[in-house]
């Protein structure tokens, strides 16, 4: 039994690229294989990466599920790298060496027995499309698995190159060449098409924003992503391809929308519109009446008062509405160090309702906000 | 109501005016000095406060122990609007008559009477502007020490309570006033 170690990815960032073709590593796990890991998920400083680990698993598996894939069997308490018969994924920290992520292999002969990968925790991770990226670096280690060894670009570079989600052609011919391609050959496999449907290009959006896609694959569309910038905001493995994007937490403005399509040999397909996110209702918006009389003029004042949204930028002004009747009359606009507004001349007994919007320097006024203003 | 006022104060003014050529020494007094007024509308005093103001009067001996007594006096204030805090303005100035008691002990000549007060007021600010004249009541109490040469000084203390109501706001526009004055005995 030949047991063997390999380092597989730094740190350091590729500087060129060279016209490459993949490198085997001169062991594979048998055809067929269908092969069971466990992940740690206790060992590691973030959560929620087990969706970023089965997503590139799920990735490798559907290059040709019969020649070979992965399948997730749940979490271990197993930390590091052990020959134990069972393939381990975990955090550890490594130290703060350039090493991202380790793959240990061990065989026999040609025939891999067993991997274990060891992502290092003294890095910084992230699941939402920072630095450094768990599925790019899973989808790498996992390269190591399945029997290819570093090449000069694509997936299996050794340096992280920002994220990658998908398996590129060099990387997936390798893959072919030890497992060999699915029924109707891999290599005519086109690649998917993939359209935003909602919300339309140029869109003024706001609160909860419809996201949607039509993607379609000669071979089938293995996922659907969707960002936001360059945040992710969903990923989705079946039609229909809908989601919701909540733009509360997001600044107003210009907003680029893409939605990836990948289908089952990892060929991938973008759409990305723009959008207008008008600016969002400024937050605890109320109001008081108060009694502003002198001692023998009567006088009663709405004192309203709001705060700056977090995520309203570029804000120009403040428009407060209110409601007379079916009518709004614009009562005043305020500039944006304004927190505070008095409705003058009101009636003592009388309830009132009020609109605040953000207008933003486009001019486009944003969400409304409303209060209400009773009688004493 | 005022014109009524008028009237009774027309009338005292003839009855002094009618003993004047025959007043002996003691029976006529000039006082002119300052006032510090206590409002007795709590909005008067939340927003103006208390302040001073001129104050005079003159007595007129009529019989005996009685004398006419016409006053005047003024209070002029500005404050803020509770909420706004734009300015406001006040103006009070009241005028009036009455008959008083008077009696002496030792160096001192003490007094009380009653009598009716006229109350001029102007209050302007941004809501707008309330101004008339009402009449009300008044209450005095008081003595006087000669000094020299019919010189006295005055101390005395008075309250009046001068309701109006210009619009929806009702005040009385009275209230407790101390004045220090000098004046002359003839």
């Amino acid at each position: 039994m030949r047991r063997r170690r390999i380092r597989i990815l730094s740190a350091c960032l590729l500087l060129a690229g060279a016209a490459s073709a993949y490198v085997l590593m001169g062991v594979k796990w048998p055809t067929g294989t269908n092969m069971g890991f466990t992940v740690n998920l206790a060992s590691a400083k973030i959560s929620g990466q087990l969706s970023s680990v089965l997503s590139a698993a799920a990735t490798w598996s559907a290059l040709n599920p019969s020649g070979f894939r992965m399948t997730y069997q749940g979490p271990t308490a197993v930390v590091g790298y052990h020959y134990d018969g069972a393939n381990t994924i975990g955090w550890q920290d490594q130290g703060a060496s350039s090493t991202l992520a380790t793959t240990y292999t061990w065989s026999s002969g040609a025939t891999i027995l067993e991997n274990d990968i060891v992502f290092n925790d003294a890095q910084t991770w992230s699941i939402t499309g920072g630095s450094y990226d768990v599925e790019t670096v899973a989808l790498h280690e996992m390269g190591h698995v399945v029997g290819l060894d570093h090449s000069s670009s694509g997936i299996m570079q050794a340096y992280y190159a920002g994220i990658q989600r998908s398996i590129d052609a060099d990387a997936r011919a390798g893959f072919y060449a030890m497992y060999g391609a699915p029924a109707g050959g891999g290599g005519s496999d086109h690649p998917p098409t993939v359209s935003i449907t909602a919300p339309a290009a140029g869109a003024l959006v706001s609160g909860m924003v419809p996201f949607t896609a039509a993607a379609s694959d000669d071979h089938g569309v293995g996922k659907v992503e969707f960002y936001v910038g360059a945040v992710l905001v969903t990923r989705m493995t079946a039609s229909p391809y809908q989601t919701s994007w909540d733009s509360s937490a997001s600044y107003n403005g210009a907003t680029t929308l893409k939605a990836v399509a990948t289908d089952t040999i990892g060929q991938t397909a973008s759409d990305q519109i723009g959008v207008v996110l008008i600016p969002h209702a400024p937050p605890n918006f109320s109001g008081i009446k108060k009694n502003n009389s002198s001692t023998l003029l009567e006088q009663y004042i709405n004192v309203l008062s709001w705060e700056a949204h977090p995520y309203n930028r570029d804000i120009q002004s403040y428009r407060l509405y209110r409601q007379d009747g079916s009518v709004w009359t614009l009562i005043g606009e305020f500039d944006t160090q304004t927190l505070t507004a008095m409705d003058k001349n009101v009636k003592k007994s009388a309830a009132y309702t009020y609109i605040l919007k953000a207008v933003d320097n486009g001019g486009r006024p944003g969400d409304g906000a409303t209060a209400q203003v009773k009688a004493p | 109501m005022m014109r009524k006022s008028a009237i009774v104060l027309l009338l005292m003014a003839a009855a002094a005016v009618s003993h004047v050529g025959a007043a002996p020494r003691d029976a006529f007094s000039v006082k002119a000095g300052a006032g510090y007024f206590y409002p007795a509308e709590s909005s008067l005093k939340k927003i103006y406060g208390n302040g001073t103001g001129w104050n005079a009067e003159m007595n007129l001996k009529l019989v005996s122990i009685l004398d006419f007594w016409a006053f005047g006096n003024g209070y002029r204030k500005s404050g803020r609007l509770p909420v706004t805090a734009e300015s406001t303005t006040m103006r009070l100035t009241t005028f009036g008559g009455g008959l008083k008691l008077r009696a002496a002990a030792g160096p001192l000549r003490l007094y009380a009477g009653i009598g009716a007060a006229a109350c001029a007021y102007r209050e302007a600010n941004a809501i707008g502007v309330a101004q008339g004249t009402n009449v009300g009541i008044i209450g005095q109490a008081g003595f006087y020490l000669p000094i020299v040469a019919g010189l006295l000084i005055d101390l005395a203390g008075d309250y009046a309570s001068i309701k109006v109501k210009p619009a929806a706001i009702a005040a009385d526009l009275g209230g407790t006033r101390l004045a220090v004055r000098l004046g002359y005995v003839f």
